[in-house]
């Protein structure tokens, strides 16, 4: 239901956010040009519907589930059908929506620099503690 | 792996709310003599599990922070598998391990599905994490780094430094004294070895409770039981702590810190999780500082004052008498009225107890809320963690609501008067000078 596909990484000490950024994207080529292997595939399968088991230990999750499916349009029962639906899914699904929608053109960057150490210190004397 | 229709589902959950009401805790012993305790929960394909050890910081000794160490150090490398490995392990088949320690216990615990493959390879791990830790050097140097750099960044919180001192004033020479995250003086200072000898005496089978809920029959709880126990150590019952002795005398101790407000904390050792007065100073709280926006310290602090945002009370029960504890935050200039108000609003309480109406709208509250405190599996996880590590009564949730329906404003009074001697009473606070 989410309209962003997000990408986050924090580079470690002498990376830049340029090399960062490369890495991502090189990934994300390999993902619309190869197939993931199906030990990658079955562990990631695992954990969504783990997770999504895992989520339901909560009345209150289950109702906004429920009403959150229902109030977009897709129908409460979509529930149901979710884990036969992921356990479907195949590599070739994987890299074939990896291409479709993982494109350059729809792409937005955000980098989130740190200011200067001088800048940092003001800032966290006029913090309300 | 199976998935029940979404509307059944709901009735389902409510109906197992209706069971959790009763809460029919199974419990038995594991041909080892280690302790068990399930609840059979089948709402959800999944099971949460937990073995618990009389191993937390109260076993320290001079060693601040080796029970926090050593519960963190066993997921770092057990069995033939690395902390990568172990990490990934739990991954593919999307379980979850936890751990954490207070002053009584260290727990590990993990989630699964019920699925039998998926479930056989995180209990495997979860095995080998609990009965053959390898307590590799480097992990070691690694984890202990990392809780000192913790401990580094404590030191830059009032609310911490509070806490501290609070404990040192409660406890004195106590082995509640210190808190679980340690000292970076007694972390320095630790070798793996310590660690070995720690988990070596406290983390065998005897000290253990395992408590399991979740969606799995009676016979598949005990081939888990079975599996879990039989490669630990026999090991020992952890010798009982100390009783506590109450501060000789009252004491108000200022901490100056370059902050704008002060953190304020009072109280004293009172409630043991075994106490006749539980329920009277349970419910006797709760109507003077444990109720939030409705309580009798809230309503003297910030709404008639304005001295504070909030203002709180609550006791932290442990195997002896853990800290009754009264707290807030307020302006650095409004310090010593803040403290007053807190000492005259407790002096109060335990002269004339609460009224009638605020004795009849606590019980409702206690009593009308209360299902919702194990109304998921998570919940009901930690409830009955309890329950078997301090060996309350199996009943203890089915009769709770009736305990609190019991008590007396006689007994509320009675029981503050002697339990929370206010000439005893230490308050600590940290923050700026008051002028």
């Amino acid at each position: 239901m989410e309209e962003l596909f997000l990408f986050e990484a924090t580079p470690v000490k002498g990376k830049s956010l340029l090399d960062m950024e490369i890495a991502l994207k090189t990934e994300i080529r390999a993902l619309q040009s190869e197939l993931i292997d199906q030990k990658e595939l079955a562990r990631v399968k695992a954990q969504v519907l783990a997770h999504s088991v895992y989520e339901q230990d909560s009345l209150f999750y289950q109702a906004m589930k429920l009403g959150m499916h229902e109030t977009v349009g897709l129908g409460w029962q979509t529930s149901e059908v979710y884990m036969q639906k992921i356990n479907q899914v195949t590599a070739e699904q994987v890299r074939a929506v990896a291409k479709k929608y993982l494109v350059e053109s729809q792409l937005s960057i955000a980098y989130l620099e740190p200011q200067s150490m001088l800048m940092e210190n003001k800032m966290g004397a006029n913090y309300a503690h | 792996m199976r998935i029940k229709q979404w509307i059944s589902g709901m009735v389902l959950a409510w109906c197992a709310m209706q069971v959790f009401a009763v809460a029919p805790i199974q419990h038995w012993q594991s041909s080892q003599g280690g302790r068990v305790y399930f609840v059979q929960s089948t709402g959800l394909p999944m099971v949460d599990v937990r073995l618990q050890f009389a191993a937390g910081s109260a076993r320290d000794g001079q060693y601040y922070g080796l029970a926090m160490l050593t519960n963190r150090l066993l997921e770092t490398g057990a069995g033939v598998w690395s902390a990568d490995q172990i990490a990934l392990r739990f991954e593919e088949v999307g379980a979850q391990y936890s751990a954490g320690v207070n002053q009584d216990y260290a727990q590990i615990s993990v989630r699964s599905l019920t699925d039998k493959r998926l479930l056989d390879q995180a209990l495997a791990t979860f095995q080998a994490i609990a009965a053959q830790p390898q307590f590799k050097e480097d992990d070691f140097q690694r984890i202990k780094s990392q809780m000192l750099m913790e401990l580094k960044q404590q030191q830059e919180r009032p609310a911490y430094i509070a806490q501290q001192a609070f404990y040192q004033a409660l406890y004195g020479r106590h082995p509640y004294a210190h808190l679980s995250s340690g000292s970076i003086k007694a972390i320095s200072a630790l070798t793996v070895d310590d660690v070995k000898q720690f988990y070596q005496q406290y983390y065998g089978a005897k000290n253990a409770v395992l408590v399991i809920v979740g969606d799995l029959t009676e016979m598949q709880a005990k081939h888990i039981a079975e599996q879990l126990y039989a490669p630990l150590e026999q090991g020992r019952v952890a010798r009982p702590l100390a009783d506590v002795t109450l501060p000789s005398k009252s004491k108000v101790k200022h901490i100056d810190f370059p902050s704008t407000q002060t953190h304020v904390l009072a109280g004293l050792p009172v409630l043991s999780r075994i106490d006749a007065d539980y329920f009277s100073l349970y419910v006797g709280n709760h109507i003077l500082g444990g109720s939030g926006l409705v309580s009798i310290l809230f309503n003297e602090i910030r709404e008639k004052r304005g001295l504070a945002y909030s203002a709180y009370s609550y006791f932290s029960p442990l195997a002896k008498k853990g800290p009754f504890t009264m707290g807030l935050q307020t302006q650095n200039k409004q310090r010593k009225v803040a403290i007053d108000v807190l000492q005259k609003t407790l002096h109060d309480f335990i002269e004339n107890g609460p009224s009638d109406s605020e004795l009849a709208a606590a019980k409702k509250n206690i009593t009308g809320g209360f299902v919702l405190r194990f109304d998921n599996n998570r919940k009901l996880l930690n409830y009955v963690a309890m329950i078997a590590f301090y060996q309350l009564p199996l009943d203890y949730l089915e009769t709770f609501q009736n305990k609190v329906a019991q008590v007396s404003k006689e007994d509320i009074k009675a029981a503050f008067k002697r339990r929370v001697p206010e000439n005893l009473l230490q308050i600590i606070s940290v923050g700026g000078a008051s002028e």
